[in-house]
């Protein structure tokens, strides 16, 4: 697959935010509330109507201060939780960019995704009592729309230090290679072989990020254990119920001598 | 021989079944629809996703109520104390010429009840965590999806057999659901304990 990525080198990133504000703008996001978290991070969280967002971490490193930025946003899973997790056929999909999109659409508004994302990214716009909502879930699409039309996501466009970078993920080998001589560790979701790609100074939970990513264990156990074994435990006893009557047959007391047989 | 009619099940007893059967139908189709991706189609059955997950919702209320209701009315006869065993069980799915010992319930039938009763709890609670999810927390809340899969699963297997073995496996038992009555012979051969000491 042809697929693409967002690289993003947090040694580059100076905390601007401007990738927020782009994607606010492209996507027509309204705007959030914010509120004094102690740093400059905002708006508070990830929402319905924000797709990404700075994280501003603080660590002590040998002493002294380090001042990180990370970033918040859908990795982009080549082993994505959402799509596992959604039961409407087409509602998540991966185009041939590497994007995964929710087509709000064919969203049924079940929540699956918003549980089964490793990276807790989906989130649901929920129907208010004064009726503003739409009651389906959303999330970074990777510009797929803006893909399609030859440009790259809005907020690798706009970053103004290069810290966010769109390119082939073939290029991934040689960029880590590069990244290693300048000591710097590449996240890439590991198992998950995410189309969002960190270059860190620091260690992963440092960015927010979590150390060892992976499916959730109860959304991997009921998607892809659970969900096919029971189908087979489910047609398996309809066959073994029809076998018994067939074999062993009915437990007739009414017919005959009162003590049953096959009928 | 003339038919003996003997009283096994009164009318509110066959009316809670009857509607514990029925929500359980309807939540069977209603919830496979969003079983997996394949099954979506049988949403269309209850015109379209969103009406279908409302017949969902509101027809587990009335399941898990029956849940109750029904375990409470059979609790005597589900916790009695029986001379038959889980052998005694399997040897008389298989041998025709063997009944087990029973009382008003066999061990088979009491393990069912267990099963319908701790399953319809676990399927109503985290049923109500998927209903209304922001409640629980991420981590837990992922697995009420699990454990309400898994326990659809374990229900529909035991289901499958309380089925096939209250109609066309055991000729007869289908009229406790009709009129509450079973016959004589049918009561002696089943449940002799029960027929020798209450009927």
């Amino acid at each position: 697959m042809a697929g693409k990525m967002i690289l993003i080198d947090t040694t580059k990133c100076t905390g601007c935010r401007a990738c927020q504000v782009a994607c606010k703008q492209w996507n027509s996001l309204s705007a959030v509330a914010t509120r004094n978290l102690g740093t400059h991070e905002n708006p508070p969280d990830l929402a319905y109507n924000t797709y990404t967002k700075i994280i501003f971490s603080e660590v002590e490193k040998n002493g002294e201060l380090a001042w990180y930025f990370g970033q918040h946003r859908c990795m982009h899973c080549e082993d994505a939780g959402c799509m596992k997790a959604c039961p409407v056929p087409g509602a998540i999909t991966r185009d041939a960019n590497g994007a995964v999109v929710i087509n709000q659409e064919l969203c049924t508004g079940c929540k699956y995704c918003v549980f089964g994302c490793p990276f807790n990214v989906p989130r649901y716009d929920n129907k208010n009592a004064e009726g503003y909502g739409v009651d389906k879930a959303f999330k970074c699409t990777l510009c797929f729309d803006r893909l399609a039309m030859g440009e790259q996501p809005a907020c690798t466009k706009t970053c103004p230090t290069g810290a966010l970078f769109f390119t082939e993920k073939a290029k991934l080998p040689e960029i880590a290679s590069s990244a290693a001589q300048r000591g710097l560790k590449v996240y890439d979701g590991g198992s998950l072989k995410t189309n969002v790609v960190f270059l860190l100074k620091g260690e992963p939970e440092e960015y927010g990020l979590p150390a060892k990513p992976a499916i959730p264990t109860p959304t991997f156990l009921w998607r892809t254990i659970m969900k096919p074994l029971g189908i087979a435990a489910m047609v398996a006893g309809i066959f073994g119920v029809i076998a018994h009557y067939s074999y062993v047959g009915p437990k007739d007391i009414e017919e005959g001598d009162g003590k049953g047989g096959k009928h | 021989m003339a038919e003996i009619l003997v009283k096994r099940a009164s009318p509110i007893q066959r009316l809670s079944h009857w509607i514990h059967m029925v929500s359980f139908i309807i939540l069977a189709l209603t919830g496979l629809g969003l079983y997996a991706r394949s099954f979506f189609g049988l949403t269309g059955l209850f015109g379209g996703v969103d009406m279908s997950r409302t017949i969902h919702h509101y027809t587990g209320i009335v399941f898990f109520a029956t849940t109750f209701i029904i375990f409470f009315q059979w609790a005597q006869a589900i916790t009695a104390r029986g001379e038959d065993s889980l052998v005694d069980v399997v040897r008389s799915y298989l041998d025709h010429d063997f009944h087990a010992p029973a009382g008003k319930l066999n061990f088979g039938q009491k393990m069912f009840a267990w099963f319908a009763f701790f399953g319809g709890l676990v399927m109503g609670l985290t049923g109500f965590a998927m209903w209304f999810p922001f409640v629980l927390g991420r981590g837990l809340q992922q697995w009420m999806y699990f454990l309400h899969n898994a326990f659809f699963v374990g229900l529909m297997l035991f289901i499958l057999v309380h089925l096939y073995l209250g109609t066309f496996g055991n000729p007869g038992s289908w009229r406790i659901m009709v009129s509450g009555t079973v016959t004589k012979a049918w009561a002696k051969a089943h449940h002799p304990k029960w027929d020798a000491e209450e009927v």
